[in-house]
């Protein structure tokens, strides 16, 4: 029976093809010559409005006919009381009908406006208090007033049915329609969470108040107020639960990673990331114009994910960009200029310095000097730079290179057709020289109403972005390792010497990339007319994406090498080359939705039932040859010797299908079941298809009558998740449930023959299966002082079992092939996240917002492949993941009598040299002294703390953001002196010497030879807590009055922002976030930006 | 009813959209499966080619990430330093490092992964229908597989008397990760006998040099490295006979013996690892060998040469005089001018003060344009100039000179020593030292005639000495002879050279002190294998 009414369901889906958001105050219609009593009763049983009327004021009105489809109360009543005798008012979801005045005749109204309209009112809140401060717009307009002390306020209004919002904090927003009153009185209802906000969820939205699981938001406004191009910048401290660490800085490729909630595999932990509900890359998300976006939620329970399956795993970020709404056209302009320098900047040693503490680390080794005093004493006096040249390597790259950003939008639409466009530009240049990012991204989304009950949806986007860099991919690294003794900058005849000045030039070729990528999306959302609540939505996305890398060496600078005898011999030119790789990837979803919602009296059900599937195929082609005679950049002009291609291609396909069901009474219960099912083709046949299950609920408490005594408690909400879900991303491995044989390296026989070599590769595992995440979540949401606090607290547990693993371990070498994956590993990972907000008005004119969040996420490892043998102090199993081992360092030796009375240690140790620690006192420091010393690199423990403040016509906004509970490695370059041939840091002079005993670094020294400070231990492990003023803004908007006097321009905004401000680490000479423990890494950027924003 | 649901919803995206059915069975496009590799007699030659492919070697080990096995063995012996600072050479010159952090600790794995492709290969071969392909692929499977277990137990492996298994652990089939991969360590006899096994079967299987592409296996080739194991394993009589059998066989003594290893697949070559610019270059770096071997004098556009191996005081006193005699006792050698009237050898492989080398003379005294006062310069006063390709300047060309893993020379050599243990001084002997000192670019005086058995030793050892130079061999040689103990425990030598007007003056001093515990006869099983597989135990102390 519930199969033949489903398949009857279907059957209409196909016919019809739709949908029906319809949540909260938005409803829809369809009903033909009624009176207006029914259509009252229809919007009252959808939205919950009563309306205030008597009989006879009614019995003047004609019938009507509506038709309209998820849209807001306002415009259903404006059908309605079209050509009508009488008008409505809103007053607190009540809709008081009143008697219409004579308006006048529509084309009067176009040749002469109507007089304005004096209006008067008071607010008060619930208690009949007057509120002060409240804010009084005429809706559509920059017309604004506030309420006095005792809570009255005058506003002119331009035309009769002008909607009055009111708004004040902590209340629900408010709105009239002036009509014929021209005095009201308004009663503010507290809204402790802006409860009946809409929240973006997985496939639909929801009522804040509805949600039972975990999801946060992330203000538009906050996102704005960051200049850092990439939006994963800009996610960190602003909520809970989110991990982000910011590796580097290059224009065009500095993202940061993101954990939602921490780390809880060894696999990818990365979220997945959905726009407009299509899952795309994360840089799809990186690279968006933040103007283009609507709202960010992050899923990051299972309740909230489950409807991702086996991709929802490590918790999802949705973001939905903007949508056009009926109106004039809106159009903003955005323009921004800024500056950017490095926010570390990793200081060498000069020449004569180098060479000093070079000498010193000879001696100390027990040999000859390598630079003489008079050697010294030219690197000190620089008389003769050729021959003795001191260079700063850093002075080589660009100081201040600047940043642009120009935004244009404009939105607007008619009752058929909606729509908002943006486009934008961004620029961007580095600090290597050359190096640039140019961005330009564009969007139109269009919603058109096909006929009454279906809406096609139609969404254009791209994006194309081209970064611009110097040949050389290891800049940083050659800096890091070149000693300021091995080349000059430049000769002082103006020749090169070669090294990095000369690396850096770009007339010697360039390293580019293009992206381009199109993102479509067709929707249609079709009602269902005779089945109240039921919608049906088909979906089709195609996403397209077409990278080309091209990278041109062709060497026109000569470098030269200087002879002892102070002449030049040119150097011959290295190899000119041209290598091209094009790589395309394109990716389809289909989706048929089916949504179903509907209110039997206080209870409210939501239904959700969709399939979902993707294909993608991607390309790769390459070309290379080299030897190039003429300066063409082109790969037919360059010398058939030596030419060089490759290429591959793939396909992927997943399917799923997701259910879901919510279920409220009276605003109080909420309980909420979903499910998918989910197809991967990464596993084996009759392996492919998992399910992911959730339920979750939530009890508003404060909304029993034994709680309504307590005061100051304005609002409580408890919720709990529980549900299984999955991670099927295992990196780049595909496949691993066949065995391969894979073509890898070559071999040369006879003449110069290069033959291809297969090789078999990692063994295969049929069994082979996705990661299984059980998670829990605990979690309330509270309101206290009419809304003046707010808190949001969450407890989470994580339990995570078959990760995938090799038992490298635990299998000898001997096997002599790659193991395969196996579901084994375990890992918990559990922890809290508390927000906590304040907001206030002070007076009229000041305002202001904190609001501070913290993120705890530990994990532990239950079950990891370690050998059995292995030392108890280093197991994995039973500590996070990431943990460090290694020696333990106790200081420095200080006397020759502590070396030889000190358990034997590594190497022949003199005074200054590392001590470490004896652990198992056998006497000596050998493997088995080695423990766990830190922590993982990605942090435990991340906060944030916002504030906001308005004085009149300035804002001012910052973020403060910190991590704490992580290490990072400092080696080689990055931290010590000489190593592999390399240069020497300002902090190294801090070294010991029978001066120095305090030194916070050891002798220094050559060779590994003797030398025990190079052994992994908590010497070099660092301590990479920070605090960070991530994010500063001061605005000003240009008073209401001026404004009025232009008629065209209705807001106009001056900002200055500035992004990485400043920083508190312990870190020395690299920014604590930064991802490479040698130095080689791109240094983040700090921007000094400032801007206008106007709109018309 | 989950199906049910399924099916409807997909159905209604199959008739909306038209999509495939078979979405999830999508296939590797970019591999191969088993059965394609082991029924396509090229697909099963390709897989061989891994074997070849893989095979470490002097130009090609890469290893610890940090460039730390760029050096020559010989680096690490008494004929030579490696100036790089950063390398573990130092470790194995100090003898200061724990099996968890032992330098080329990646050898141990990368051989008994191509001791798999090797047992796979053995297991597969016989599916080939192709019977001439069947017979030469297995041949060369076996020599290949015989080489990996050469090198394995010249590194890990040492020859005992005890009770104590002192071999390595023998896998002779591919095995899976359910199988018993607790594996101890056979007798070093056992190990031996099981090499000769494979050349054995390999030298049956195989066709002479010429009737297969150069780069592979022979017979010749199989027979000549039996006569290097036999020698290690010191069954003199059976490593004699063996080299006999590549005697004469049409390898002949190459005329110039500075371009041997310039001159590709010529006819002293008798095994050797090819490389071809640009697919496969040394260490798979640009520029390779030739950069890194370079004195830091000679730049290029981002860097310098890196030093690189240098020989030492010790290693240029081995070299005879032009009248035969050592420098000692030879008229010819006046020590203000040292490089004159040595064994033309000498010119070929060393670069010295004075000497020219890519087109410029050599200024290696402090002030002259090769001293850089950079840490990378040699502290010998001596360079390398074998293996070099000093037509190109630094970094305008990967360097892809063949590495020779066995040339005739070297089979003369296994022949004079195996031959003179086995039965004392004979003919033969003479005949085969003489061939070398004879070269025509060589053209040293013969061996004094009448020498006992010692003393013919020790010719012989010195004879290979100089012959082989960073060849790889000396690393082994003095392990083998038990002789490195007595060798590199103390200083070594290096030439300080100062000008003084128009003369130089020449003085031996000792540049670094050189430790060498008995453990280091043998190489430690790296600690992570050791705790995977506790049945194969450390041996010599580690």
């Amino acid at each position: 029976m519930l199969m033949m009414k489903l398949t009857a369901i279907f059957l209409l889906a196909l016919c019809l093809n739709v949908s029906a958001k319809g949540f909260s105050q938005n409803i829809s219609l369809s009903m033909e010559n009624v009176s207006l009593e029914k259509v009252f009763k229809e919007i009252k049983r959808q939205t919950g409005y009563t309306f205030a009327y008597t009989k006879s004021l009614l019995q003047k009105a004609k019938q009507v006919t509506i038709n309209i489809s998820n849209a807001p109360i306002e415009k259903a009543l404006d059908v309605c009381f079209h050509d009508q005798p009488i008008a409505y008012t809103i007053i607190n979801k009540t809709v008081v009908i009143v008697n219409k005045k004579e308006a006048p005749a529509e084309k009067e109204q176009v040749s002469t406006p109507p007089p304005p309209i004096d209006v008067s009112g008071k607010v008060t809140n619930q208690k009949g208090e007057p509120l002060n401060g409240a804010s009084i717009t005429e809706k559509g307009t920059s017309n604004t007033t506030v309420t006095k002390e005792d809570g009255t306020f005058t506003i002119t209004v331009s035309r009769p049915n002008a909607v009055l919002v009111i708004t004040f904090i902590g209340y629900e927003k408010s709105e009239i329609t002036v009509g014929s009153q021209t005095e009201f009185s308004i009663v503010m209802k507290t809204s402790p969470l802006a409860m009946n906000e809409v929240v973006v969820i997985g496939y639909g939205n929801q009522r804040s108040r509805d949600v039972s699981g975990s999801v946060s938001t992330v203000s538009t406004k906050q996102i704005a107020s960051n200049p850092a191009p990439n939006l994963t910048n800009s996610l960190m401290g602003r909520t809970a639960g989110i991990i982000a660490t910011q590796r580097a800085g290059e224009p065009g490729n500095d993202a940061s990673n993101i954990f939602i909630r921490g780390v809880g595999t060894t696999g990818d932990a990365s979220p997945v990331f959905v726009i407009d509900g299509i899952v795309r890359y994360s840089s799809d998300f990186a690279q968006l114009n933040p103007n283009e976006i609507q709202s960010v939620s992050i899923l990051k329970d299972a309740a909230s994910a489950a409807v991702f399956g086996v991709r929802g795993g490590n918790g999802v970020i949705l973001i939905t960009t903007k949508r056009g709404s009926a109106g004039k056209m809106q159009i903003t302009y955005n323009a921004n200029f800024g500056i950017q320098t490095r926010t570390r900047t990793i200081e060498f040693l000069n020449s004569y310095d180098y060479a000093t503490l070079y000498n010193e680390a000879l001696a100390n080794e027990g040999k000859a000097p390598l630079y003489s005093q008079a050697d010294l004493q030219k690197y000190k006096d620089q008389s003769d730079p050729d021959a003795y040249p001191s260079s700063d390597w850093n002075s080589i790259m660009n100081k201040n290179p600047m940043i642009t950003q120009h935004d244009l939008s404009a939105s607007g639409g008619s009752d058929k057709i909606r729509y908002a466009t943006s486009f934008s530009y961004l620029n961007q240049d580095g600090i290597v020289p050359s190096n640039n990012f140019k961005r330009y991204n564009f969007r139109s989304n269009i919603d058109a109403d096909v006929t009454r009950s279906t809406v096609l949806s139609f969404d254009l986007a791209g994006r194309s972005e081209a970064t611009n860099n110097i040949v050389p991919t290891n800049i940083w690294q050659l800096i890091a390792s070149t000693t300021p003794t091995k080349f000059p900058v430049r000769f002082s005849n103006g020749f090169y010497a070669g090294g990095p000045s000369y690396n850096v030039l770009p007339d010697n070729g360039y390293r580019k990339k293009k992206t381009g990528a199109f993102r479509g999306r067709l929707q249609l959302v079709q009602r269902i007319p005779f089945i109240e609540g039921l919608s049906v939505k088909a979906v089709g996305s195609f996403d397209k994406t077409l990278i080309d890398s091209k990278t041109w060496s062709y060497p026109v600078i000569p470098f030269y090498t200087r002879l002892p005898d102070g002449t030049f011999r040119k150097e011959p030119l290295p190899k000119s080359s041209l290598s091209q790789d094009h790589f395309d990837d394109q990716s389809i979803t289909l989706e048929t939705h089916i949504n179903y919602e509907k209110r039997f009296g206080s209870n409210r059900i939501t239904g959700l039932l969709l399939y979902t599937q993707t294909k993608q195929v991607w390309n790769d082609l390459n070309g290379y040859r080299e030897g190039y005679a003429i300066n063409i950049d082109e790969i037919n002009f360059g010398p058939s010797a030596n030419r060089n291609n490759g290429g591959y291609s793939g396909a992927s396909g997943r399917r799923g299908v997701v259910g879901r069901i919510n279920f409220s009474h009276s605003d109080k219960y909420t309980l909420e079941t979903s499910f998918r099912a989910d197809g991967s083709e990464q596993f084996a046949k009759g392996k492919r298809w998992g399910f992911f299950p959730s339920v979750s609920g939530s009890y508003v408490i404060s909304q029993e009558s034994f709680m309504k005594n307590i005061t100051f408690l304005n609002f409580l909400k408890l919720r709990t998740s529980y549900g299984i879900l999955g991670n099927d991303r295992i990196g780049a491995a595909r496949f691993l449930y066949l065995q391969s044989y894979n073509p890898s390296g070559s071999a040369v026989f006879g003449n110069g023959d290069v033959q291809q070599a297969i090789v078999e590769g990692s063994l295969a595992n049929p069994d082979v299966t996705w990661e299984t995440v059980k998670k829990l979540d605990v979690g309330f949401d509270a309101s206290f002082f009419s809304g003046k606090l707010t808190t949001t607290f969450d407890y989470f547990y994580d339990k995570r079992s078959d990760i995938l693993g090799r038992r490298n371990a635990s299998v000898p070498a001997l096997l002599g092939v790659g193991l395969p994956v196996e579901n084994f590993t375990k890992v918990d990972n559990r922890g809290i996240e508390l927000t906590i907000g304040h907001q206030n008005a002070v007076s009229k004119n000041l305002r202001y917002t904190i609001s501070g969040n913290v993120t705890y996420a530990r994990n532990k490892v239950v079950f990891i492949d370690e050998p059995a043998t292995t030392n108890p102090n280093l197991m994995r199993t039973g500590r996070p993941l990431g943990t460090e081992f290694g020696f333990q360092a106790i200081g420095l030796f200080q006397t020759q009598d502590e070396v030889d009375k000190a358990p034997t240690q590594i190497g022949n140790n003199r005074p200054g040299d590392i001590r470490y620690k004896d652990v198992n006192n056998d006497g000596k420091i050998d493997d088995n002294d080695r423990v766990p010393i830190g922590k993982a690199n990605t942090p435990e423990i991340v906060y944030g703390f916002n504030g906001g403040l308005n004085f009149k016509n300035f804002e001012l906004s910052f973020l403060l953001q910190g991590a704490t509970n992580v290490n990072q490695w400092y080696r080689g370059e990055g931290i010590w002196p000489f190593f592999v041939g390399a240069g020497a840091l300002k902090t190294n002079l801090d070294r010991w010497t029978p001066s120095n005993p305090n030194a916070s670094e050891p002798r220094v020294l050559i060779s590994i030879d003797n030398m025990n400070h190079h052994d992994l231990s908590s010497f070099w492990l660092k301590n990479s807590s920070y605090l960070k003023l991530r994010n500063v803004e001061l605005a000003f908007n240009l008073p209401k009055a001026l404004l009025e006097k232009t008629k065209a321009i209705q807001g106009l905004r001056f900002y200055v922002n500035c992004n990485n401000v400043y920083t508190w680490t312990k870190i020395k000479n690299f920014d604590p976030e930064n991802g490479s423990d040698r130095g080689w890494a791109y240094p983040q950027l700090r921007i000094f930006n400032t801007g206008f924003n106007i709109q018309f | 009813m989950k199906k049910i649901l399924y099916s409807i919803l997909s159905a209604t995206c199959i008739f909306l959209f038209g999509c495939e059915k078979n979405l999830l069975d999508q296939v590797p496009k970019d591999a191969l499966s088993e059965v394609v590799v082991w029924s396509d007699p090229q697909a099963a030659k390709q897989f061989v080619n891994g074997i070849y492919g893989a095979m470490p070697s002097g130009f090609d080990r890469n290893y610890q990430g940090w460039g730390k096995g760029l050096y020559l063995l010989d680096g690490v012996t008494d004929d030579g330093d490696v100036c790089m600072p950063w390398t573990s050479a130092n470790q194995l010159q100090s003898a200061n490092f724990l099996p968890s952090s032992s330098p080329w600790a990646e050898l141990w794995t990368d051989y008994y992964r191509l001791v798999r492709q090797a047992n796979v290969a053995l297991v597969n071969l016989d599916k080939l229908t192709d019977e001439a392909m069947k017979k030469t692929l297995t041949g060369e499977t076996y020599f290949l597989r015989a080489f990996v277990y050469h090198d394995l137990l010249r590194w890990y492996g040492m020859k005992s008397t005890g009770s104590e298994p002192t071999g390595v652990p023998l896998i002779d089939k591919p095995l899976s990760p359910d199988d018993n991969l607790q594996i101890p360590r056979s007798t070093y006899d056992q190990v031996v006998d099981f090499i000769i096994s494979d050349l054995t079967k390999a030298a049956e299987l195989l066709p002479e040099k010429g009737q297969i592409e150069a780069g592979r296996a022979t017979k010749g080739a199989a027979y000549a490295l039996q006569s290097r194991v036999l020698l290690y394993a010191e069954r003199w009589q059976q490593a004699a006979e063996a080299a006999k059998k590549v005697i004469n066989t049409g390898y002949s003594l190459f005329p110039d013996y500075r371009t041997i290893f310039l001159t590709k697949n010529n006819d002293e070559i008798i095994y050797a690892k090819k490389f071809q610019d640009p697919d496969k270059v040394h260490f798979g770096l640009n520029n390779g060998f030739d950069v890194i071997n370079s004195p830091r004098s000679f730049k290029g556009a981002n860097d310098a040469g890196w030093g690189g191996n240098v020989p030492t005081q010790n290693f240029v006193e081995s070299y005879e005089m032009t009248d035969g005699k050592p420098r000692n006792t030879s008229p010819l050698f006046d020590p203000t001018k040292p490089f004159d009237n040595l064994d033309p050898r000498f010119y070929s492989t060393v670069i010295y003060n004075g000497s020219t080398f890519r087109g410029h003379v050599m200024q290696m005294y402090p002030g002259g344009a090769d001293v850089t006062t950079q840490p990378e310069d040699s502290k010998t006063g001596y360079n390398l100039r074998k293996f070099h390709d000093e037509r190109y300047t630094i970094y305008t060309k990967s360097s892809d000179q063949d590495w020779v893993y066995i040339r005739y020379a070297e089979v003369l050599l296994n022949y004079a020593e195996a031959q003179n243990e086995a039965a004392g001084p004979d003919a033969s002997i003479y005949d085969a030292i003489n061939a070398i000192r004879k070269r025509s670019s060589t053209n040293m005086p013969d061996l004094p005639a009448g020498l006992s058995k010692d003393e013919l030793r020790n010719r012989i050892r010195n004879e290979r000495r100089v012959e082989l130079a960073f060849e790889e061999h000396r690393f082994f040689d003095i392990r083998r002879w038990r002789i490195a103990e007595s060798l590199l425990n103390g200083p070594l030598y290096g030439l300080k050279i100062e000008k003084i007007g128009n003369n130089f003056s020449y003085t031996r001093y000792p540049f670094e002190t050189r430790s060498f515990p008995f453990k280091m006869y043998v190489f430690p099983i790296p600690q992570s294998e050791i705790d995977k597989n506790p049945a194969a135990k450390q041996i010599a102390g580690w």
